[in-house]
């Protein structure tokens, strides 16, 4: 299974959701800033990268774990991808795609701003990490939902 | 155009291109599906597809997918964004753009024909 976390950028949220779930930042209780700064691709996808699918890792069903920074229309992304699947005859029930753009704080939105399109990273950078971190019991909540998922998903099949 | 159901050689009348399939119709639901209108003489298909302003995001997705699910559909993707206008107007409308620009759509797809259609 391919499992594609979602948000606006690709830089922030997908990037947090994708780290807890593979394990780079605690699955329970609270992160530390600085763990923040040994995750891959935290604050770093360029506005050109936007859309394409970067591998994070494999978790622990074996599925590889993508984040994808879709903009603001999501509808249109997934619609795309699954459209394309199906007119090329594959079927979509191995792609997930995950909507990883729950409550944003504010100063994730601002710091993610100043930090990817004014290039004020010193700045930027700190305030989006602080941001996260206020909602950071709502991802964990997301990514359990999602293994929870993973884990019917193999009872069925 | 492209599969023939409008002519090359001269504008359409409104009956014509209003019988077009989806011409001059948007809806919030179908943007991002691949929407299938013919093939043509190549045996190519063709397809359309809303994607809004976001047609590089479109395309680096599911240049992804390619990639990541080993596909190779040979997807060639025309924009024609500078023959439409962005909001809902009654297909009266839209035929008096594809009046405006029909040379240049026909230019457009004269060109793809001549690079796929080799």
């Amino acid at each position: 299974m391919k499992l594609i976390y979602t948000c606006y950028g690709g830089s922030h949220s997908s990037v947090t959701a994708a780290a807890i779930h593979l394990g780079y930042l605690p699955c329970h209780g609270r992160s530390s800033y600085e763990q923040f700064y040994t995750i891959p691709f935290y604050d770093e996808m360029d506005e050109d990268q936007l859309g394409k699918w970067v591998f994070m890792g494999t978790d622990e069903f074996n599925n590889d774990i993508y984040i994808c920074g879709v903009k603001g229309d999501k509808d249109l992304a997934i619609n795309a991808v699954y459209s394309y699947l199906n007119i090329s005859g594959m079927t979509a029930d191995h792609i997930i795609m995950v909507d990883a753009l729950i409550t944003l704080h504010p100063l994730t939105s601002i710091g993610g701003y100043m930090s990817r399109h004014l290039n004020w990273v010193r700045l930027g950078r700190p305030l989006s990490i602080m941001g996260i971190m206020c909602t950071y019991d709502q991802f964990v909540r997301l990514v359990d939902k999602v293994k929870e998922y993973e884990k019917n998903f193999y009872d069925i099949y | 155009m492209h599969v023939g159901i409008l002519p090359g050689e001269y504008v359409p009348t409104k009956e014509q291109a209003l019988m077009v399939p989806y011409f001059g119709r948007k809806y919030a639901s179908c943007y991002g599906l691949f929407i299938y209108i013919g093939i043509d003489e190549g045996y190519n298909e063709v397809y359309i597809l809303g994607a809004k302003n976001n047609i590089s995001v479109v395309k680096n997705e599911l240049a992804s997918v390619d990639d990541i699910l080993h596909m190779d559909e040979g997807v060639y993707y025309v924009d024609v964004r500078a023959f439409d206008i962005n909001i809902s107007l009654p297909a009266q409308f839209h035929y008096m753009l594809l009046k405006k620009h029909y040379s240049d759509i026909l230019k457009t797809v004269c060109n793809v024909k001549a690079q796929i259609l080799i």
